[in-house]
């Protein structure tokens, strides 16, 4: 059991990125507040993001820019950021998307709560009308 | 060194699809409408042929490797071309091509207004340059962000119709699918770590030496994998987005969401699967159990939630849940009949569901009514439109002559290969199921005596033709297989790392 | 919005901020940084002033036809310097194999095609900015 922890502690990063990845998820899930979901789903890239970072980390390294001067310098490995960089872009576009429809939905029904939104949708339907 | 045309093609088709998106904008502000459209689909049809011509040079003189910038294998991104590239080039090229023609038709009058037409154009075209890029990408994280592009594009197209209902459902699905791509991404990061390696032919490599030490993280990765492109083309318990999406978005983006959108991800999956963890490693792990235990399930349960469904377009929808879990069964069954009756399905269930939803859209449009217990009569109103719609049911049911039979003979194959019976009895039970909830349809359109005089409504010929040609293709795939068929098991062959049969 | 400090500040530090921002985006292949980064803060400078002095002093400045174009030539741009390699007989994005100079290294103008995929890119990026800024507002009305 001790080697089981301090291997834990070693690779520390991970286990942050899980449970941030975990509460990520429990965040969409489980608020109602589409804003708190969009936040989640923030949260949950910026663990993949921790990821990755920590597994390109090399201890005692230095960022990834060529010195042509000094050739003893260890540097970390720059896939996983340019990686990261491009999962950035992609949870921007993610996030504007999903803001952009939260505006279309409160124009459409007045709130930005799932579940009031839901409760309308079922008042209209039982009325048979159409939301305009 | 001089490349030949070739092997620039793989390339060429997914630039000449983004650049053309990005035309669209430019070219309806100078031009009209109609000429961007069709020069859309002229695109497509090129795309196609360059499929047809890639999958015919695969076939002659096997698979090639092709390093974009030059820079090879490991440090930079390579595409892989191989009968799986091959053989779904020419299914979204088959399919897409006459989901843009019956588009052109009343795009702007669908979506609203000019600019949010040609805004829908683009985003289109995006997405059938991101599944090809799916299509002929060997790298793991080149999946990634074609995953995004066609998740992000195909989110927009369902909004595309602008009301209170669609844009809920869109937000739902993204919502869903960006979870979705976070596992993936994961499990891509799990991958990357345990291996060092993005290129999937490195990481088998890699993988087949060492996966005994850590067969834990291999699983949780796998899982991760399983969950997120599981969500993303609707595996049973993970369906719940599909059929709000589906059943509210325009025609087009319906039939473009169900035939090929899901694809593109189950694709992915394969290529993860089976290219980059490898045939021998993931058929020894109880993941294909699990997907193929699903796949039954999902067989089952998506035909009789269809079966409760009145509205059309939602009873359409449910039934895509049931026929990827076909799909998923034979990657589940991991033989080689299994696999060829997955690609098979891909492509029999994707002009299919195109030609269903197109043909149902017709139907809604025409008739204003868009429940099955109203449509009597639509069958003399408008009989080449349901004529086709009823070929498509024929097909999805699987009646022999149509392409819906070639791909479910094949799954019947695999599962008696492996013995389970028990997959026997639920792809038996599953065709009858589908019977059970289209032909209502058609006994409805075609037997049921309506309550006023059906008027005769005309279907614009242009629509009408986009109709026929995924009729043609449905009926030459069911009638003669011969070709698709021996690149469906090429297909199956290379992912099972088999040797190629002389 | 009439805040005469925040007005005279945005006015001052904005075209720093540009500059830093075609700065990034220059220095994208000898630096950290480069097209996405620089085109953020160059979008970000564009998206202060019509956040500052209102909407349409932005669309004055630079209206919403212009950055439609800017944002389609960013995205033909970069497939157009990939089809560079294709036109010489190489692979898509081949840069030093296709016969394109690539200077001495450490310089602003080396790397060949790499400073001008980035100018590119860069471009597409702030316009997408702005047009993602401006979208949302408009939307609100």
């Amino acid at each position: 059991m001790g080697e089981f922890w301090s291997r834990i502690l070693q690779n520390y990063p991970y286990v942050f990125a899980l449970a941030l990845f975990a509460i990520g998820i429990y965040t969409i899930l489980t608020h109602s507040n589409l804003f708190k979901k969009v936040i989640g789903i923030n949260i949950m890239e910026g663990s993949i993001y921790i990821l990755f970072i920590a597994a390109g980390n090399v201890r005692g390294g230095v960022a990834p820019i060529l010195d042509m001067t000094d050739t003893t310098l260890t540097y970390v490995h720059p896939l996983p950021q340019a990686l990261m960089l491009t999962g950035i872009v992609v949870s921007v576009s993610v996030t504007a998307l999903s803001l952009a429809l939260i505006m279309k939905l409160y124009r459409f029904y007045g709130t930005v709560d799932a579940k009031e939104i839901m409760r309308i949708r079922t008042e209209v339907r039982a009325n048979g009308a159409r939301i305009s | 060194m001089a490349l030949a045309f070739r092997d620039n093609l793989a390339v060429l088709v997914v630039v000449a699809l983004l650049s053309t998106a990005y035309i669209m904008p430019l070219l309806t502000k100078i031009r009209r409408f109609r000429v961007a459209e069709y020069f859309a689909v002229a695109m497509l049809g090129l795309a196609l042929s360059g499929g047809i011509y890639l999958a015919r040079e695969i076939l002659l003189h096997g698979t090639f490797t092709y390093a974009v910038g030059g820079w090879p294998a490991p440090w930079g991104i390579e595409l892989s071309l191989d009968a799986v590239s091959g053989f779904f080039l020419i299914t979204i090229g088959v399919v897409a091509t006459p989901i843009m023609l019956y588009a052109s038709v009343d795009l702007i009058k669908e979506v609203g207004s000019r600019s949010r037409a040609a805004w829908f154009l683009t985003l289109f075209l995006l997405l059938v340059a991101a599944l090809c890029g799916l299509a002929v990408t060997g790298d793991l994280f080149n999946i990634y962000v074609m995953v995004e592009v066609a998740t992000i594009a195909s989110c927009a197209i369902v909004a595309a119709r602008n009301d209170a209902t669609s844009v809920e459902a869109t937000f739902k699905y993204l919502m869903l699918a960006t979870i979705g791509s976070g596992f993936v991404l994961l499990g891509i990061g799990f991958l990357f770590v345990l291996t060092g390696n993005l290129n999937m032919n490195f990481i088998a490599q890699e993988l087949s030496m060492s996966w005994q030490k850590y067969p834990t993280a291999l699983w949780v990765c796998l899982s991760f994998f399983m969950v997120g492109f599981g969500v993303k083309s609707a595996l049973f318990p993970l369906h719940v987005w599909l059929p709000d999406a589906h059943s509210t978005a325009i025609a087009p983006s319906s039939a473009m969401l169900s035939s090929l959108a899901i694809k593109g991800y189950i694709i992915a999956l394969l290529k993860v699967f089976y290219v980059a963890v490898g045939a021998k490693i993931i058929t020894r792990l109880p993941i294909t159990d699990i997907l193929t235990l699903l796949g039954m399930v999902a067989i089952i349960a998506g035909a009789l939630f269809a079966l409760a469904q009145d509205e059309l377009k939602r009873r359409l929808a449910f039934s895509t849940i049931s026929q990827v879990g076909y799909i998923f069964l034979g990657i589940g069954l991991g033989n080689i009949h299994g696999l060829t009756g997955t690609f098979m399905h891909i492509l029999s269930h994707a002009t299919t569901k195109a030609l269903l939803f197109l043909a149902a859209g017709a139907m809604i449009k025409h008739t204003g009514k868009s429940r099955i217990s109203e449509m009597a009569g639509v069958g003399a109103a408008m009989p080449v439109t349901v004529g086709a719609f009823a070929v498509g049911s024929l097909s999805m049911i699987g009646i022999p002559l149509f392409s819906g039979f070639v791909s479910k003979w094949q799954l019947l194959l695999g599962s008696l290969a492996n013995g389970n019976y028990l997959a026997v009895l639920v792809l038996v039970g599953g065709s009858l199921l589908a019977a059970a909830y289209l032909l209502p349809v058609l006994r409805m359109a075609f037997f049921e005596r309506p309550l006023q005089k059906p008027v005769v409504a005309n279907v614009s010929y242009v629509q009408l033709a986009a109709l026929l040609f995924l009729v043609v293709v449905i009926i030459s795939v069911g009638v003669v297989p011969d070709g698709v068929l021996q690149l469906a098991s090429e297909a199956a062959t290379a992912l099972l790392g088999l040797e190629v049969l002389p | 919005m009439t805040d005469f400090v925040l007005k005279r500040m945005v006015a001052l530090v904005l075209p720093f901020v540009q500059m830093l921002g075609l700065y990034v985006i220059f220095h994208g292949h000898l630096s950290p940084g480069g097209s996405f980064s620089g085109g953020i803060i160059t979008g970000l400078s564009l998206i202060a002033f019509s956040l500052v002095f209102g909407l349409e002093r932005g669309h004055e400045k630079i209206s919403e036809r212009l950055m439609g174009l800017i944002e389609s030539f960013g995205a033909l741009w970069y497939g157009a310097m990939g089809l560079v390699g294709v036109l010489r007989g190489t692979t898509f994005l081949m840069n030093k194999g296709a016969g394109v100079p690539l200077g001495e290294p450490g310089r602003l103008f080396s790397g060949g095609l790499i400073l001008l995929i980035t100018l590119g890119v860069g471009l597409k990026v702030a316009s997408t900015m702005v047009t993602l800024f401006n979208a949302l507002m408009e939307e609100e009305e």
